[in-house]
């Protein structure tokens, strides 16, 4: 396998890494996406529990 | 080889070729389902309710907490993870993940499970998850693991905490009958483990890890590993004499445990290296069937309760 090599003020990824690194930002991306949802889903079901419980 | 030219094989200029699946398998993918299926079965069994999508951040919060505390288990054993077959393949010896990226990837995902748990569920509950992670990777892993043969029946209590952190985040409280549950894996966890490394001693030998066969000789794990299995049957059967599950619970717990106890006593009386663990292997596949049967039965029988 080629290795990355350095230029003068950049890294020249080869393909694997390239690959391995657009994986691992999709996988980053959907995680963020999920933490959004699973905190506003949350949010929404504590606080109507919440009122629930005070009879509001 | 040691760990760090491997990983210099497969990094170059700190660029990692780390796929996704690489990092998900330092979250220790098989023990995660156990710590989802228990902290589920806990959760079920927990009287009152807790709303459907918090119950369900709540096992989330809880296998993401375990998987956390596996990576940061790699991360301090990679050396001796290297030096054992079984263990030879995970993604540190194996130069897919570097040992720091599994370090900062295992204390990331510890406090963003713990945080979550307890904005979304309750303090308690994080709390438990936060002190088990601890107790993992710290008490376990970086203490006894290498410094005494008891090392897996301390370090099982991180193991045995899954279906208290699920109970309390249903009552966001700690209860007897959640200690039982605590006290049927704690109590499982020394045979299970010792019969696994009755088989695999020279493993352990070679890594320099002290468990019982190589520290203490294969007659003395045979004599625990037998004693183990009383009170492990007594906690089995527990749930139905403290009436918090049904008699039915109670026949099954008595079989499965009647047939545990049996096989440990083979192991004590008749296993020798002669016959290539014979009794022991089979043992390590039951013990695995006893701990998911006997979860399921509680489980069952709490869906029957509620729902009759």
């Amino acid at each position: 396998m080629r290795e990355a090599e350095f230029t003068n003020e950049t890294v020249t990824l080869t393909a694997t890494q390239k690959k391995s690194r657009r994986t691992r930002n999709v996988a980053i991306a959907f995680c963020l996406i999920a933490f959004i949802l699973i905190m506003f889903f949350g949010t929404m079901a504590k606080m109507a529990s919440v009122l629930e419980a005070s009879g509001a | 080889m040691t760990v760090e030219t491997v990983n210099n094989e497969n990094q170059t200029a700190g660029i990692t070729s780390a796929m996704p699946a690489d990092f998900y398998r330092l979250l220790k993918p098989r023990v995660m389902y156990l710590v989802i299926f228990t902290a589920f079965i806990g959760m079920l069994m927990a009287p009152g309710s807790i709303n459907p999508f918090l119950g369900f951040v709540a096992i989330l919060c809880i296998s993401i907490g375990a998987g956390a505390s596996g990576a940061l288990n790699m991360w301090y054993d990679a050396d001796i993870d290297a030096v054992m077959d079984r263990t030879a393949k995970r993604p540190i010896p194996d130069g897919k993940v570097e040992a720091s990226q599994a370090f900062s990837f295992g204390i990331f995902l510890s406090i963003f499970s713990v945080v979550v748990l307890g904005l979304l569920v309750n303090w308690l509950s994080a709390f438990l998850l936060g002190f088990t992670i601890f107790f993992y990777a710290v008490i376990y892993t970086m203490w006894l693991k290498r410094s005494t043969p008891q090392n897996i029946v301390i370090g099982g209590a991180a193991g045995a905490f899954p279906p208290m952190i699920g109970w309390a985040a249903v009552t966001g409280s700690v209860t007897i009958e959640s200690i039982v549950l605590f006290a049927i894996i704690f109590l499982w966890t020394p045979p299970h483990f010792w019969a696994l490394a009755l088989w695999r001693l020279q493993d352990y030998d070679n890594a320099g890890v002290p468990m019982m066969p190589n520290a203490k000789g294969e007659k003395s794990t045979r004599n625990q590993i037998f004693a183990y299995s009383i009170p492990l049957a007594i906690s089995g059967v527990l749930p139905a004499i403290m009436g918090f599950a049904s008699i039915y619970y109670g026949v099954v717990a008595v079989g499965l445990n009647i047939y545990f106890a049996y096989l440990a006593y083979k192991v004590w009386k008749d296993g020798t290296s002669e016959n290539k663990y014979a009794h022991e292997k089979k043992l390590f596949g039951y013990s695995v069937f006893y701990l998911f049967v006997i979860f399921a039965a509680l489980g069952i029988d709490a869906v029957i309760e509620k729902v009759l």
